[in-house]
């Protein structure tokens, strides 16, 4: 489950800072709205990622893949930032 | 664990699994078919049937789109959801048999439709692919630990190179249902209870079907039309149950099995990722650049446009050469008469002119077949998404648009991998705007004749080339127009988000660009033989019937003569304007010029007479005609210029009655706007009909077409005239 601690700075994906880690909040109502399936892809609450490239599109690696998300959709993922080794 | 299950008779074995994990690949080598292949998501749309013998036993394999979940969200992914439910047509069974491939450097993800498949309860192996790959950036797994976990057998794969097909063939014999079940948090599996105890199949499935309806947006309908309002409404209220718990419906499934596949990730691995940006990362930093990436996209096309006029030339050259022999060794070998007549003016003046394009329609296939192969698709698709979201299209659409450079037909197909409802029915009704290779042999043949080749930019482009461009990015303009247009009146729309995985960057396989370009040729040159030559051979005989009394041809050709102020004496001059003038009037009092001369009303408005008029009317069957109509009306018609019978010298010279030249700037121009954006492909329609269920959309599409068609026509015929044309 989501760490406590995790929520203390909650962003956009579209503004996490590129080589950073970060970790999946909330998928607001609009991203699943706008038809993309993010939580199958692996982009669900709780999941880590590396944040590669910032800007449109975002590009992140998860799972051993690296997907890229355009900024519409980036900003209804709502992400904190989250330690390299944790 | 389960018993294997005896299997007797025919076998259908389905295979599934997540885009781009080389299930078409495995398909292909499994039953020797050609099924398309490339790098990157989405390329089968289609469920593909082959048969293959395995162990003496008949087996059918199903190829199927990829898929991410069963909970499908488009009507490609929903066609491997309904085929592994059984529920794909009324008289088609569920599999016997299921196949999941799985991409080994990529396992969580794909394994997450992999243990939804498992879970279903069919006899299941699991083909981990791409072993290659995954071994090259470090990673091993422990097989016989994945194999345990997930209950069925897991065979490494390198689809590619044909490695582990034998022991797959094998191992499909003994497929065993797993009774998997990944759990999920205890509140969603009571629901899951309750909704599948209403549901009358195996319990694997039932559970399955029951998470599907429930974890599916939209699967509350999708119960009413499986099952009944009864099962619709128990869905609805499991997950206002759900909600109320504080368990969001949406969320149950993702975390709760991503969470199980971490386990099992751990326990099956052997070596992980070596750390350090992988050369796919390094080349993306330039290639999804802000800057860079749009840059890139614009010089890689102005290159394929450029390449397609300045690399075909030689080739075209040689075509042309040949056809000229067997032209005039058919004339000298036959006695002159109909029989030679049409032989020459009409198969091969008619088959010849269209077979020239071959180099160019090659050209154009093998820069898509790179693009799709090195898997720079799914970056160019984002560089355009900040383009195309700006007029409410979908970053998705980018694929099939692309691919309706080929052809409008697999464009159209492709659009299955839109979800949303209007974003799909936009990008179908765009496609066929974009510049297929059927009108690329009329452009290419009007550029020829009309366009100076002269250097632009101190030598960096060609004028033809140059022009050639604008002529695609003026379809590619209407399409977005249009859609522009679409997005904000009748399938008015939020303008949905685009999300894609990012293949990694390949070299592209030399043999499979090789068969893919052989299979295009195949198609190009039996097309010609078959469509073209028939209709030429008919378009001859129209242009040749009735016979026309020509006996004042020498009259006139004196006359025509005496008015360019040349000697009518000299005899050569007279025979050759005397032959001009005999095919002038036969092709007029043909079948053809009459049927030409009732319709030039309606093409006059654009300049064009009408022989252009007889030309549109051909390329409604199909964009190439056009071009091999002009070439019979101005073999029969005897536009011969001294020099030479090519038919891009016959257009030069081409007159009016009045003797003025026929294709003048303005008509050169609206004839080009015309097929840019004319809906002139019945095969593209009955597409249409069939993807969209129905004739509505295809008659709207025919007629804004059409409309675009002849207004842009005109007023491209306007704007050269004020341009001084
Ligand atoms: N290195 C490597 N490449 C492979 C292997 N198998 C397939 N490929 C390549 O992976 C890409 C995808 O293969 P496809 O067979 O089209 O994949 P698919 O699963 O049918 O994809 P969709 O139809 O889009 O769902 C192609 O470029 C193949 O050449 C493999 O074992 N190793
Ligand atoms: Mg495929």
């Amino acid at each position: 489950m989501i760490d406590v601690l995790d929520r203390v700075a909650v962003l956009g994906l579209d503004r996490a800072p590129a080589g950073g880690w970060v970790r999946v909040v909330e998928l607001r109502e609009q991203a699943a709205e706008n038809d993309c399936r993010l939580r199958e892809m692996g982009l669900y609450e709780g999941a880590r990622l590396l944040v590669q490239s910032t800007g449109d599109p975002v590009v992140v690696a998860l799972l051993g893949t690296r997907l890229a998300v355009c900024g519409r959709c980036a900003q209804h993922v709502q992400v904190s930032l989250a330690a390299a080794g944790d | 664990m389960a018993q294997p299950k005896p299997v007797t008779a025919s076998l259908r074995v389905a295979i599934a699994g997540n885009p781009n994990a080389g299930k078409s690949s495995i398909f292909n080598a499994l039953t020797g078919l050609r099924q398309k292949i490339g790098n990157y998501p989405g390329v089968t749309v289609e469920r593909k049937v082959g048969q293959a013998r395995l162990d003496g036993r008949e087996v059918e394999f199903i190829d199927l789109p990829g898929a991410y979940s069963l909970t499908a969200q488009s009507p490609d992914e929903a066609i491997s959801r309904d085929v592994l439910f059984g529920w794909f047509a009324a008289h088609e069974p569920p599999p016997d048999v299921v196949l999941v491939v799985v991409d080994a450097t990529n396992l969580q993800r794909n394994l997450f439709l992999a243990t939804q498949i498992i879970e279903l309860g069919y006899p299941t192996v699991v083909a981990l692919n791409m072993v290659d790959q995954a071994s090259s950036e470090g990673l091993e797994y422990d097989l016989a630990a994945l194999a345990r976990g997930l209950g069925v057998p897991v065979v490494p794969t390198v689809a590619s190179r044909g490695d582990g097909l034998d022991v797959l063939r094998a191992t499909l014999c003994e497929a065993v249902r797993s009774p998997l079940a990944v759990p999920l948090e205890p509140l969603v599996e009571e629901q899951l209870d309750a909704l599948a105890s209403a549901l009358t199949a195996p319990a694997g499935l039932a559970r399955a079907m029951a998470l599907r309806l429930l974890a599916t947006p939209g699967g509350d309908d999708l119960a009413a039309d499986r099952f009944g309002p009864a099962l619709a409404a128990q869905v609805r209220a499991a997950r206002r149950a759900l909600a109320d718990a504080g368990v969001p419906w949406q969320g149950c499934e993702a975390a709760a099995r991503y969470a199980w596949l971490t386990d099992l990730e751990q326990r099956a691995s052997r070596a992980r990722r070596r750390a350090g940006a992988t050369r796919s990362e390094r080349i993306d930093r330039v290639v999804t650049h802000r800057w860079w990436g749009p840059l890139l996209f614009a010089l890689a096309m102005a290159t394929v446009f450029q390449s397609i006029y300045a690399w075909a030339t030689p080739l075209m050259g040689a075509i042309e050469t040949v056809t000229g022999w067997v032209g005039e060794g058919t004339r000298a070998a036959l006695p002159p008469g109909p029989l030679a007549d049409l032989l020459v003016d009409g198969v091969i003046a008619g088959v010849g002119s269209v077979v020239i394009f071959l180099p160019q329609i090659l050209l154009l296939f093998l820069f898509l077949a790179l693009l799709e192969d090195s898997g720079y698709m799914a970056r160019a698709a984002f560089v355009m998404d900040r383009l195309m979201s700006r007029v409410g299209l979908h970053g998705r659409s980018f694929v099939p648009l692309l691919s309706s450079f080929a052809c409008a037909i697999p464009g159209v197909m492709a659009a299955r991998t839109i979800g949303t409802r209007r974003d799909r029915l936009t990008t179908i009704l765009v496609a066929p705007l974009i510049t297929c290779s059927a009108r690329l042999p009329v452009y290419a043949l009007m550029i020829g004749a009309f366009v100076p080749d002269r250097p632009l930019l101190g030598g960096l482009l060609r004028l033809q080339g140059v022009a050639l461009l604008g002529l695609y990015a003026l379809g590619i303009g209407g399409a977005l127009a249009v859609a522009a247009v679409l997005k904000r009146s009748i399938l008015r729309g939020p303008t949905p988000a685009l999300v894609m995985e990012l293949p990694p960057y390949r070299r592209p396989l030399l043999q499979h660009v090789a068969r893919d370009l052989t299979d295009r040729a195949r198609l190009f040159l039996r097309f010609a033989g078959s469509v073209i030559l028939s209709l030429s051979v008919l378009l001859w005989f129209l242009a040749w019937y009735p016979r026309v009394d020509v006996s004042a041809a020498p009259a006139l050709a004196q006359q025509s003569l005496r008015a360019d102020g040349r000697n009518p004496d000299e005899a050569a001059a007279l025979a050759a304007e005397t032959a001009n003038w005999e095919g002038r009037l036969q092709l007029e009092g043909s079948l053809m010029g009459r049927l030409g001369r009732a319709i030039e009303p309606l093409v006059a408005p654009l300049g064009f007479d009408w022989r252009i008029g007889v030309g549109l009317v051909g390329s409604f069957a199909a964009r190439e005609v056009m071009v091999s109509t002009l070439g019979i009306i101005f073999a029969v018609g005897g536009e011969t210029s001294e020099s030479d019978a090519h038919l891009i010298s016959r257009l030069q010279h081409a007159t009016r009655s009045d003797g003025s030249p026929l294709f003048t700037p303005p008509v050169v121009a609206a004839l080009l706007v015309f097929f840019v954006f004319a809906c002139q492909c019945l095969s593209t329609v009955g597409v249409v009909v069939r993807e969209t269920g129905g004739w509505k959309w295809p008659c709207f599409m025919i007629a804004y077409m059409s409309l675009l068609a002849y207004g842009g026509a005109w007023v491209a015929a306007r704007v050269t005239v004020l341009l001084g044309g």
